[in-house]
């Protein structure tokens, strides 16, 4: 029997997740008892299931249970990959938000509220985003206010306001703080204009003004809020006004006119086809279970593997490109597609307690398949990686990688030889096929017609690959 | 008992004093913008579903003229 605990889950006594042969389970504990029991007869958790917010889990057998005080186990549904807000495009952060509110209104409606707001508790499953964590809720108490409302702040709303006001890479942030954007930081962030945006003002200025005045005496200026009360009505409010500001945040790519975001100049018709059907053959001589596109673009080519229903996740550095990838992806409800940022230069690492709450990229590997499609050049050319090394990086990635190979005399690598000097004497078809050799061995090669570019088939070595 | 043993001791993470306070204080606010909103909502809906009645009823009554007009 293989037992593990999952790393990021030891926060909430209320219970804990575990692999056990394999299987994902979700340990509930006794002092959860009454919380579960109210989400099952409150009619909480039927609806959220219905509405496909919530994670959907079986009960398994008691005798699965890790420790003494265990009042439940159950199996949920396992998400194929596990991602982070900052993978996340703007309209997928945004989903995300969104979600959690309609989470918590529900939970309203049914006596319950939800007592964290972690974006982490968010996944995307079958193009949607859900939420994860079936011990996130607890009773409503009249008069209360929202115990998730600082991490909800911290966790959605900082992070989507500063990157559709400020800057779209700075969702980058939440790789630094573990709880989400501090409210000050966000608050001196965006700057005098938007403290005449009465919602901004409300939910991060006054937020974080807020957060510093009682920081310094907790006890005392609590005390003297102790009758107060937060009416239901006003909790709606703020709920329905987080929901109003999410609502009219948006993040259009600027300076870049979408249709011509991805021009294929290098490719004509034919070649294309022909690159199209060749990763086509290679899928159904491999047929893996799971593909990572890296340097995905809009999707092109990753649609090849999730129409046929293999789980896909499409990586690119930019964010234009995601935020196009993942709404056509929504805009025509595409299940097996997921368009996550992912700069392969400094790919996710891990990160939290531990090192080990969240996982870095290559944690979340091995994939079955990866494909590197017009890629090397960047990282090869553009950032200076030793082609033996990016051979490296792949092979730990990935168990079978269909990769382009894309010479000097491409226009592509003329573009980016243009105003540097050519140092790279390696970078040619032989010194590639060498340095992939150490790693993979090389089951096909099939040269683009009418390009220069070649389209490998490679199998990762035992060696080299993870267990 | 103080506002901390209080609302927060339900909570494991910190909910942040100051992230309860400020909803104390604008709740109120936020309360009455979002009954505004709700009865102004019912009051457009209610006329433009009334609106729509008349409107439909006058595509029936057309269409049964239509109908029956023998020429």
């Amino acid at each position: 029997m293989t037992l593990e605990r999952i790393a990021g889950s030891f926060r909430d006594p209320s219970g804990f997740l575990y692999v056990r042969d394999g299987m994902l389970y979700r340990q509930i504990n006794a002092s959860y008892r009454e919380s579960y029991d109210q989400m099952h007869e409150s009619g909480l958790l039927e609806s959220l299931w219905k509405q496909g917010l919530l994670i959907s889990h079986a009960e398994a057998d008691s005798a699965l249970a890790q420790t003494d005080n265990a009042y439940r186990v159950l199996r949920p549904t396992r998400i194929p990959f596990i991602s982070y807000p900052y993978e996340w495009c703007f309209s997928a952060y945004r989903d995300a938000a969104l979600t959690t509110l309609s989470i918590q209104t529900e939970a309203l409606r049914h006596g319950m509220t939800l007592k964290d707001a972690s974006a982490y508790n968010i996944q995307f499953l079958d193009g949607k985003p859900i939420f994860i964590d079936t011990l996130s809720f607890e009773p409503y108490k009249q008069g209360h206010p929202w115990v998730a409302y600082r991490q909800f702040c911290q966790h959605f709303l900082a992070p989507l306001v500063l990157m559709s006001r400020k800057d779209i890479r700075l969702n980058a942030l939440m790789q630094c703080h573990i709880d989400g954007i501090p409210l000050d930081m966000c608050s001196r962030l965006l700057g005098l204009q938007s403290k005449f945006s009465p919602r901004f003002m409300l939910h991060i200025h006054a937020h974080a003004k807020s957060q510093a005045r009682h920081a310094t005496n907790p006890n005392q200026d609590a005390h003297k809020s102790q009758n107060a009360k937060l009416s239901m009505v006003g909790l709606q409010g703020i709920l329905d006004s987080l929901k109003g500001t999410i609502e009219t945040l948006r993040w259009d790519p600027q300076g870049t006119e979408w249709g011509d975001y991805y021009n294929f100049t290098n490719y004509n018709d034919n070649s294309f086809a022909h690159k199209r059907k060749t990763l086509e053959s290679y899928l159904d001589q491999v047929n893996p279970q799971t593909v990572w596109d890296l340097g995905a673009n809009t999707g092109q080519f990753s649609r090849i593997a999730s129409s046929r229903g293999i789980p896909t996740i499409a990586f690119d550095i930019d964010p234009a490109a995601v935020e196009k990838n993942y709404r056509h992806m929504r805009e025509n409800g595409e299940k097996n597609l997921l368009p996550l940022l992912q700069d392969l230069t400094n790919p996710s690492s891990s990160i939290g307690w531990d090192h080990t709450e969240r996982e870095s990229l290559s944690e979340r590997g091995p994939v079955d398949m990866a494909f590197a499609l017009a890629l090397i050049h960047h990282l090869a050319i553009s950032n200076n990686v030793p082609l033996d090394r990016i051979a490296k990086f792949l092979a730990r990635l990935c168990q079978n990688l269909v990769i382009e190979f894309v010479p000097k005399q491409d226009s592509q690598v003329q573009k980016l030889l243009v105003s540097r000097e050519d140092i790279f004497p390696d970078y040619n078809q032989n010194g590639f096929e060498q340095a992939f050799s150490q790693y993979f061995s090389i089951a096909e090669s099939i040269p683009i017609t009418e390009s220069h570019r070649t389209l490998y088939r490679m199998k990762t070595l035992e060696k080299n690959s993870k267990p | 008992m103080t506002f901390t043993t209080g609302f927060s001791m339900l909570a494991y993470l910190d909910p942040g004093t100051g992230s309860m306070v400020l909803q104390l204080l604008i709740g109120g606010f936020l309360g009455g913008a979002f009954i505004i909103k709700h009865q102004w909502k019912r009051i457009t809906n209610f006329f433009s579903k009334n609106k729509d009645t008349t409107a439909s009823s006058d595509n029936t009554e057309n269409g049964k003229n239509q109908a029956t007009d023998p020429k």
